[in-house]
This record gives C-alpha cells, sequence and structure tokens, in this order.
C-alpha cells in the first residue's frame, strides 16, 4: 500500500485529498479523450503522409534524372546561365494550426508550375533537356511544400500523443491509486483513534465510578460506626 | 516567405532551375552546419530543404534542433527512409505503422 510520504492522518488532510482524487480522476478522463482524439487525427494524416513521401521520391529520382540529362546535353554553364535568367520566385505563407492543443505548420502556397514562357528565360536559346529539368524541379518543388506541412504535422501528432500516452497512464497507474491508498489509511488512522477515545473514556468513567462507590461506602461505614458508637 | 535548400552544388542548380534563390551549395559537413545556420536566422525562409544523406550526417543536436522547428519547417528529401519518424511511430503508437 503505497501511501504518499509525509501525510499526517488528520481530517483536514482528508478532505484535501478527497479534492485532489476528484481533479485527478477527470483530468485522467479528459486527457484519455484527448488521447483517443489525437489518434483519430494521426491516423488521417499518416496516410496522407505515406502517399505524399512516395510521390516526393518518385518527383525527386525522376528531377535528377532530368537534370543529369540536361547537364549532359548542355553542359553546367548553359543551365546556370537559364538558373540565372529566372525571374519568379516560389513564395508561400506559412501560418500555423492548432490539432487539441499540437501546433501544427500549414503552409499555403500557389503552384510553382509555370508555363514554358513565364519562366523568363528565352525559348530559342535552350534546349528541350533544360525545359524537362526544370519543369521536373517545379514539380518537385509542389511536393516538397505538400510534404513539409504533412510530414511535420505527423511528427508533432506522434510527439503529443506520446507524451499524453505517459501522462494518462501516470494519473491512472501512479497518481490515482497513490491517492485511493493514502485516503483508505487515513480514514483508518481516523477511525483506530476513535477507538481509542472511546476505550479511554470507558476506562475513565470507571475510575471515576469505582471512586463515587468507594466514597460511599467509606461514608456508609463511617456512618454505622457513629451509630453503634 | 522563401523556400531555401542546403546541399550538394549539383542539387542546388537543380533548385536553382525551379527558381529556388536562397539555395547554398556545402559539401563538408562544418559547410553544412554554418549554411544551415544562416538559413534558421533568416526570418524569411518558409521552408529549409535538406537531402536526406546530409540531413543523417549533422549532429544529433542540431537534428534534433531542426525537427523541431516549426518556422522554418525542415524536410529532408531522398530515396532511403528517414529511420527517425518510423521510430518516433514505434515508439509513441506502439506498432511500426509506417510500411
Amino acid at each position: 500500500m503505497p501511501v504518499i510520504r509525509g501525510t499526517k492522518p488528520t481530517r483536514a488532510v482528508l478532505i484535501a485529498l478527497k479534492r485532489r482524487m476528484k481533479v485527478a480522476k477527470t483530468g485522467h478522463s479528459l486527457l484519455k479523450m484527448k488521447r483517443d482524439g489525437l489518434m483519430i487525427e494521426f491516423f488521417e494524416v499518416l496516410n496522407k503522409a505515406k502517399t505524399v513521401r512516395k510521390e516526393l521520391v518518385d518527383a525527386l529520382v525522376k528531377a535528377e534524372q532530368r537534370l543529369h540529362m540536361a547537364m549532359a546535353i548542355e553542359g553546367t554553364v548553359a543551365i546556370h546561365s537559364v538558373a540565372y535568367a529566372l525571374q519568379t520566385e516560389p513564395s508561400i505563407q506559412l501560418q500555423s494550426r492548432n490539432i487539441m492543443g499540437v501546433v501544427v505548420p500549414k503552409i499555403a502556397a500557389e503552384s510553382v508550375q509555370k508555363k514554358m514562357y513565364e519562366r523568363g528565360y528565352g525559348i530559342i536559346g535552350t534546349s528541350a533537356a533544360i525545359d524537362e529539368a526544370t519543369e521536373a524541379y517545379e514539380t518537385l518543388l509542389d511536393k516538397i511544400i505538400l510534404a513539409a506541412e504533412v510530414e511535420t504535422a505527423l511528427i508533432r501528432l506522434v510527439e503529443d500523443i506520446d507524451s499524453t500516452k505517459r501522462r494518462v497512464n501516470a494519473l491512472e497507474f501512479k497518481v490515482i491509486p497513490d491517492i485511493k491508498d493514502t485516503i483508505k489509511f487515513i480514514g483508518m488512522a481516523l477511525e483506530e483513534m476513535e477507538r481509542d477515545n472511546v476505550v479511554k473514556l470507558k476506562m475513565l468513567k470507571g475510575k471515576s465510578q469505582r471512586r463515587v462507590a468507594a466514597e460511599e461506602a467509606k461514608k456508609l461505614a463511617e456512618a454505622a460506626a457513629k451509630a453503634s458508637a | 516567405m522563401e523556400i531555401a535548400f542546403v546541399g550538394g552544388s549539383e542539387s542546388v542548380l537543380g533548385f536553382n532551375l525551379a527558381g529556388v534563390k536562397t539555395s547554398y551549395a556545402a559539401n563538408t559537413e562544418e559547410e553544412l552546419v554554418s549554411k544551415i545556420g544562416t538559413v534558421m536566422s533568416d526570418p524569411n525562409v518558409g521552408i529549409l530543404v535538406l537531402k536526406q544523406a546530409d540531413y543523417s550526417r549533422l549532429p544529433k543536436r542540431l537534428q534534433e534542433q531542426l525537427s523541431e522547428s516549426i518556422k522554418p519547417t525542415i524536410i529532408a528529401i531522398g530515396t532511403e527512409q528517414s529511420t527517425e519518424m518510423r521510430e518516433k511511430i514505434k515508439r509513441a503508437i506502439g506498432v511500426d505503422l509506417w510500411k
């Protein structure tokens, strides 16, 4: 019976403990609900993350292939010059979203994909290999933006599920049983003290009764002695 | 906000083609760490893209710092699977769901 150390068996402590028990039980059920809610959210994000990661890897492989091809055909210098000519930069808006107390990023972005003539370099001066490489990297960037949001959300959720689970278990298997045992211990100690008191009172009463009886007997004996004299 | 990339010079070229101007070439580990530091302190960067192989090379402490950051959000890309996420899921849920 693990009783919380240093508790005094008094009525005031008992009342305080009962109050704590109530709080702990409410907290436990709330945290349990939070854990379940997070789990549901987690499974949704997990499915999304799996597909996004797969798409990301595919896009990466394709992009690197195209880039190597362009480098082989045009040479690094030509690609560098095309890269310098680009004018539009992809822009994103980073916001945060709150899922049951877990802050996850929410990324809003316009599509990075651009039409060939919007890119800013001359179409005639460059080859199709460079165009393909550019397009492949733009697709990759789109996927990266998507994956960044989903995967960060997933990691955050997992971390929070972990800590919530710990808290639920600590309350369920440590805090609440300890308080229960301590309440029981104080209850028994108080009962024991009460019995002690009853016995004490009975003993005192018996003592005083015996004294009164002895005094009366003495008085009677004295009266009897006077009468005979 | 912008997207930033730190990694090998070849990939930097690729990201340049997609319009990512804030991409830094870094080959050694020291270069990686210092360039990541520059990107992290840039308030204009929303997403930092790293190669998975480079990310695994970083010191553990920096990895942890990166994985906790929301602004900017870090993402490691690569064909090999990241074990970090898998292990985290395994520890939290108790089952290996990432398959």
